[in-house]
């Protein structure tokens, strides 16, 4: 019982930031239908701007979270008004391509810049255990997970309930009608990216004391990310974050109670995701769509 | 008469110009030493301190060699098979180089097999541990390993452990390793000696190799809580277990690693959650061997060469920084002692040096295992100490007494 609650706990804080890295990739989509391959990149640099954070100012991650999900923010508007809104209405193999691109530029950027050394930031609390009952989980883990519930809790009520949100939903619902009623779709997609990226961000700001900082760790997240969106209902926020709890649940307990589990948990993952694509393609919340 | 004396002083002079040009076209013709190495792509933290060492190297050498300029040509790999394959047949069939040295990561050293195999140069490893390299290219007569091999790892960590560990019961041993090539490779070997050494292995869990968490493996480490826990991955992916090591409460009496805990980076990022964790590696900073006798500028008592370091380039060197060193500058040493850049003679300098490294001592012999020349066999055994690295094993060279059990994590 104990090694349930064990990885129960563990699936559970594993969601919580599954559904952080992965609920920008469903906004993007749902508003501008980008399918964006340069989202694992944003939580690199959400993890090297907390890096660099702490190492120059002092500033620790936690506390600097703002500060790097506003810059995230700037930089992916920047990158949506430089680049990225170019292809809005172009076939979706442009903008793959394109932002599987930016990937790729992104990620040899922070090698020059950076080099392949693995860094992380070594803050006390990051490694500290917290035990309760039968359950031992990191703080740093546990801090990180519940400031993505936050991130995410902020982020469902601005969808649900200020101006912008609603338009936002307006926009994904229907364009020609969101524009009908004085919504500028093209800013809504200005928004939904750089919200997106800073979302990233802070998932790469919240892993820098948990994790290794490298320039290549965008791409692990992005392919969680994509698991997670295509089970949950691509496009569908709040089927992202069931997502990410089925994800984080079967992985924790996968890799729990299978032989050689760490490296079938994230295959457990996989066969999950081709049963859902196979028996319901539309993901656990998504709706069907008649051609 | 006069045409005799003319036809003389043209011969004369003939033979003077011709062995002038010859004098010069020799004088000229620097050794040609390519470098492929690792200067960028996710194996620069190896190939970029290697070069760092051959620069050092070639300072304290000098500039000639046989009264030769010594031309190095660095090279970057880029860390990629394909750009390692390009340069390889750059730099062997084109610029017709018949000495390398160089690269160091395993799978970027093994994509270059097939290049050496075709042209044969000597070619010096000073890295790659994987046992492929000693299956593919071990029996090559013009194939030098100046590293160790997966097995010289475990060796010395189990006698090391056997040694120090106080021996009241059987001490048991946990294994997490990574499921790619690095894991699966020195498991086999770990299994091996520590069972040789009369641990008893209680559980062997893989993890995934760049992996994300590793919190459910560590909680069937808890369920069995062996004596010994070891961690057989590499150093982005060993951050990530011994923090979690930390932050799940995982309690053994020893945490032991491959070459990981040596290097500046997993200190710097790991911060306290790395203390006591023990390790091997075929050096670190302020280890204490003599200075070679023969060679002494080129290879002074470790500590002073650690200093000639620091002065140069104001950091402390790390073990890749060693390898490019001891690599180039052994076989600057072997052209000299051979006298000739002739390639079978410069083999036989190789095979007859024995040299004290800041690496220990270098000698070329067969491995046992099917390298014809394996330079080195010995590993140092260290643990962290209050934020630095004590070596604990061999005694010979020991600087501090292994901490058993560590403190409570």
């Amino acid at each position: 019982m104990d090694l349930f609650l064990q990885a129960l706990a563990n699936g559970l804080i594993l969601a919580g930031f599954y559904a952080l890295v992965s609920i920008g990739i469903t906004l993007v989509f749902g508003v501008a239908r980008i399918i964006n391959f340069v989202h694992g990149e944003f939580v690199m640099l959400g993890a090297y701007a907390s890096y660099w954070l702490y190492v120059l100012a002092g500033i620790d991650p936690l506390l600097g979270l703002p500060l790097t999900a506003a810059g995230l923010f700037a930089f992916g508007a920047v990158l949506h008004r430089g680049v990225v809104a170019r292809v809005l209405h172009d076939p979706h193999e442009n903008q793959i391509l394109l932002t599987f691109g930016l990937h790729l530029v992104l990620q040899n950027v922070a090698l020059l810049l950076w080099t392949t050394d693995s860094r992380s930031i070594p803050v006390p609390y990051a490694t500290a255990a917290l035990t309760l009952g039968p359950v031992t989980v990191g703080l740093g883990r546990l801090l990180a997970g519940a400031a993505a519930l936050v991130l995410l809790g902020l982020l469902f009520l601005w969808l649900g309930y200020t101006d912008q949100g609603k338009a936002m939903r307006a926009v994904a619902q229907n364009e020609t009608a969101a524009r009908l009623m004085g919504i500028s779709p093209s800013r809504m997609y200005l928004l939904a990216f750089a919200v997106s990226a800073a979302l990233g961000g802070a998932a790469g700001g919240l892993s820098s004391s948990i994790m290794a900082v490298t320039p290549v760790m965008g791409l692990p997240f992005l392919i969680k990310a994509f698991v997670v969106v295509i089970l949950g209902g691509i496009g569908h926020v709040l089927g992202t974050a069931a997502g990410a709890v089925v994800l984080g649940l079967t992985e924790a307990f996968a890799g729990t109670y299978l032989p050689m589990g760490g490296t079938w948990a994230e295959g457990t993952g996989y066969l999950l995701l081709i049963a859902v694509l196979a028996l319901r393609p539309q993901g656990l919340f998504g709706r069907e769509v008649q051609g | 008469m006069r045409g005799l004396v003319i036809r003389s002083v043209g011969l004369v002079m003939a033979a003077l110009l011709a062995a002038g040009i010859a004098r010069t076209a020799t004088a000229a013709e620097p050794v040609v030493i390519a470098a492929p190495l690792e200067l960028t792509g996710r194996f620069a933290a190896y190939g970029a301190p290697a070069k760092r060492g051959m620069e050092l190297a070639l300072e304290l050498f000098g500039p000639e060699v046989l009264g030769r300029p010594i031309q190095v040509l660095f090279v970057d790999v880029q860390s990629s098979p394909q750009a390692t394959v390009s340069a390889f047949t750059d730099l062997l069939a084109r610029r017709g180089a018949r000495f390398v040295v160089g690269p160091i990561a395993s799978p970027i050293v093994a994509t270059a097999i097939g290049v050496a195999k075709q042209y044969k140069p000597i070619w010096i490893v000073p890295g790659s541990s994987t046992t492929t390299l000693e299956r593919e290219a071990g029996a090559e007569p013009w194939f030098f390993h100046a590293y160790t091999y997966d097995y010289h790892y475990h060796k010395p960590l189990a006698a090391a452990l056997r040694s120090l560990v106080p021996q009241a019961g059987t001490q048991t041993i946990g294994i997490l390793y990574d499921d790619g090539a690095y894991g699966t490779e020195h498991v086999k070997y770990a299994r091996k000696f520590y069972t040789e050494a009369g641990f008893k292995i209680v559980l062997e869990e893989t993890i995934k190799a760049k992996g994300t968490d590793y919190t459910a493996a560590l909680a069937k480490v808890k369920q069995v809580n062996p004596d010994i826990l070891v961690g057989l991955v590499q150093t982005t992916d060993g951050i990530l277990l011994t923090k979690q090591v930390r932050e799940t409460g995982t309690r053994a009496r020893l945490l032991v690693a491959t070459v990981y805990p040596s290097l500046p980076e997993w200190r710097r990022a790991v911060g306290p959650a790395g203390e006591g964790w023990t390790g091997v590696a075929p050096y670190v900073p302020g280890v204490s061997w003599p200075a070679d006798q023969k060679y002494p500028k080129l290879f002074p008592k470790t500590a002073d060469w650690e200093a000639l370091f620091r002065k140069k380039f104001g950091q402390e060197p790390s073990f890749p920084d060693v390898l490019g060193y001891e690599g180039l500058a052994q076989l600057l040493i072997a052209i000299k002692e051979a006298g000739s850049t002739d390639q079978d003679k410069v083999m036989a300098a190789l095979r007859s040096l024995h040299l004290t490294t800041p690496l220990g001592i270098l000698q070329y012999k067969p491995s046992g295992e099917g390298t014809l020349n394996q330079g080195y066999d010995n590993m140092l055994v260290f643990q962290v100490q209050k934020g630095n690295t004590v070596v604990v094993y061999p005694p010979d060279i020991a600087t501090g007494k292994l901490v058993y059990p560590i403190q409570s994590q």
